[in-house]
């Protein structure tokens, strides 16, 4: 009775944060996908190890430690963006190598047992506690409300970010947001799937949904609906069969998105 | 260099020569590093909303998910504003520049069905949005057929009557039908003021020869780029 009343609990703590991880990266997903800032952003995603590695070793939260890193990473890549530096691609590569190994040298140095790193790399739905479930609601809908808020202004900017640019229709602002919103939707996903695979919760979701759509704003909400359904199909099968949440999402997510390869233009 | 008002103005130059940044310049989003530009007298940053801007067709995201009328509307956008929608007024314009401009027609078109002669147009009805002073083109035509050139062309031509035109390209053969002056860019500029084009022009700003066949163009003698000091 005491393990249903527990079940239960945690299977609507998953789906909520399914949900909310879903709809998050349904609009974010979309606008890094026709942005074409993937790597960039895979370059953020990483360098969040490395907060996590600092809040291990000082001994406060690593979530705080991957915002903080997140935030910093955000800002960095931004403002190289703006300044059009050479090797820009490359010095992206840089960052993301360093933000791993720095939150490996801070877990080695912490004294005593290690912490199990598996969590934050590959994500464990399990691992999603109620308090998680707060931050990641208050920021899918600040999402939501930002994207309706600006959605005229972000087609112009995803269109053509010079004339948006000269216009005054886009401000430099939109970048910063941007690549913040990315490093903490990052964060928000780390429990769920995880570092190295939030990107592909991130991208696959909007990419499938761009196959069948015609305007951004449906290509968001598809997209979030395609992420929510890999999400609770994934956990599922990976209850089922005993797999790890994480991988399993983002496998199902692989196979929609050849799937529908015929769907592409 | 003077560009004044109301005038065709050609600019011409190999790739690198740094005409696109010419025109970022004069736009207002970026700084020149030595010189300076002023637009009606003050800053570009400063008169944002003068100069329409067609870009190159490598700038903007061709595979975005947006309608032509979504485009054109863009134009008119303006400053951030939050909750920013378009007013019916706002609409029947951007309905009209499209009818002007002769893309109606494809109003609910996805961008990246167009043909290129259309992207084109569309680009200049979004410019024109904006209601400029001065229209900036960089490269309009390099990848359009013949056809479609004659007609964005002569829709310039049109439209020069109501604003300045500032034309970035390396078709030669319209510089000399349609400019009414030129300015050579390959990292230093040279105006030329009244148009004038001789293959001594053309070799000294791309650095090689380059075959000069054009139809019903009146031939043109253009003088020497001269430094200073040296004799007339």
């Amino acid at each position: 009775m005491i393990e249903d009343a527990l079940g239960i609990a945690l299977t609507q703590r998953v789906i909520f944060s399914a949900f909310f991880a879903s709809v998050l990266c349904g609009i974010v997903g979309t606008i890094i996908v026709e942005k074409n800032i993937v790597m960039m952003s895979g370059g953020i995603a990483h360098m969040v190890f490395g907060g996590v590695g600092l809040g291990f070793l000082m001994g406060f939260e690593p979530l705080l430690g991957a915002l903080a890193f997140a935030l910093t990473g955000a800002i960095i890549i931004a403002a190289m963006k703006k300044k059009d530096s050479r090797h820009f691609d490359g010095t992206i590569g840089v960052l993301w190598a360093l933000g791993m190994a720095l939150g490996s040298i801070f877990i080695y140095l912490k004294p005593g047992e290690p912490p199990d790193i598996h969590v934050y790399l590959f994500g464990d739905i399990e691992a999603v506690r109620l308090a998680d479930l707060y931050p990641m609601a208050l920021l899918t809908i600040v999402t939501i409300v930002l994207a309706f808020a600006y959605i005229n202004h972000l087609k112009s900017y995803l269109f053509d970010e010079l004339f948006a640019d000269a216009t005054g229709s886009a401000s430099v602002a939109f970048d910063y947001l941007l690549y913040a919103f990315v490093g903490v939707s990052v964060v928000v996903l780390l429990r769920l799937v995880g570092i190295i695979l939030a990107i592909a919760l991130l991208t696959i979701p909007p990419m499938i949904a761009g196959r069948f759509t015609k305007k951004i704003e449906t290509t968001m909400v598809l997209a979030s609906v395609l992420g929510f359904i890999f999400s609770l199909s994934g956990m599922v099968l990976a209850y089922k069969y005993a797999l790890p949440s994480g991988a399993t999402i983002i496998l199902l997510a692989s196979i929609a998105f050849t799937a529908t390869l015929p769907a592409a233009r | 260099m003077k560009v004044a008002e109301g005038e065709f103005m050609g600019i011409i130059g190999p790739n690198g020569g740094g005409k696109t940044t010419l025109a970022k310049v004069i736009l207002g989003i970026k700084e020149a590093s030595e010189g300076s530009v002023l637009v009606y007298g003050m800053q570009p940053r400063k008169v944002r909303g003068i100069v329409g801007y067609v870009p190159q067709f490598t700038t903007f995201e061709k595979d975005f998910p947006i309608s032509v009328g979504e485009v054109v509307l863009t134009g008119l956008l303006g400053k951030v504003k939050p909750f920013r929608r378009f007013g019916k007024e706002e609409l029947l314009k951007a309905d009209s520049i499209m009818e002007r401009v002769g893309i109606r027609h494809l109003k609910e078109k996805g961008v990246k069905t167009l043909s290129g002669g259309a992207t084109q147009k569309m680009l200049i009805a979004r410019a024109l949005a904006i209601e400029p002073k001065i229209l900036i083109l960089d490269e309009p035509t390099a990848s359009i057929d013949t056809k479609s050139k004659d007609s964005i062309y002569d829709l310039l031509k049109e439209l020069n009557s109501e604003m300045t035109i500032i034309l970035i390209t390396h078709d030669l053969g319209v510089i000399s039908a349609y400019v009414e002056s030129i300015a050579c860019l390959n990292v230093e500029l040279f105006y030329h003021g009244e148009s004038e084009i001789n293959e001594n022009i053309i070799e000294h700003t791309f650095g090689c020869p380059v075959d000069l066949l054009a139809h019903g163009v009146p031939h043109r003698v253009l003088k020497h780029h001269k430094k200073e000091g040296e004799p007339k």
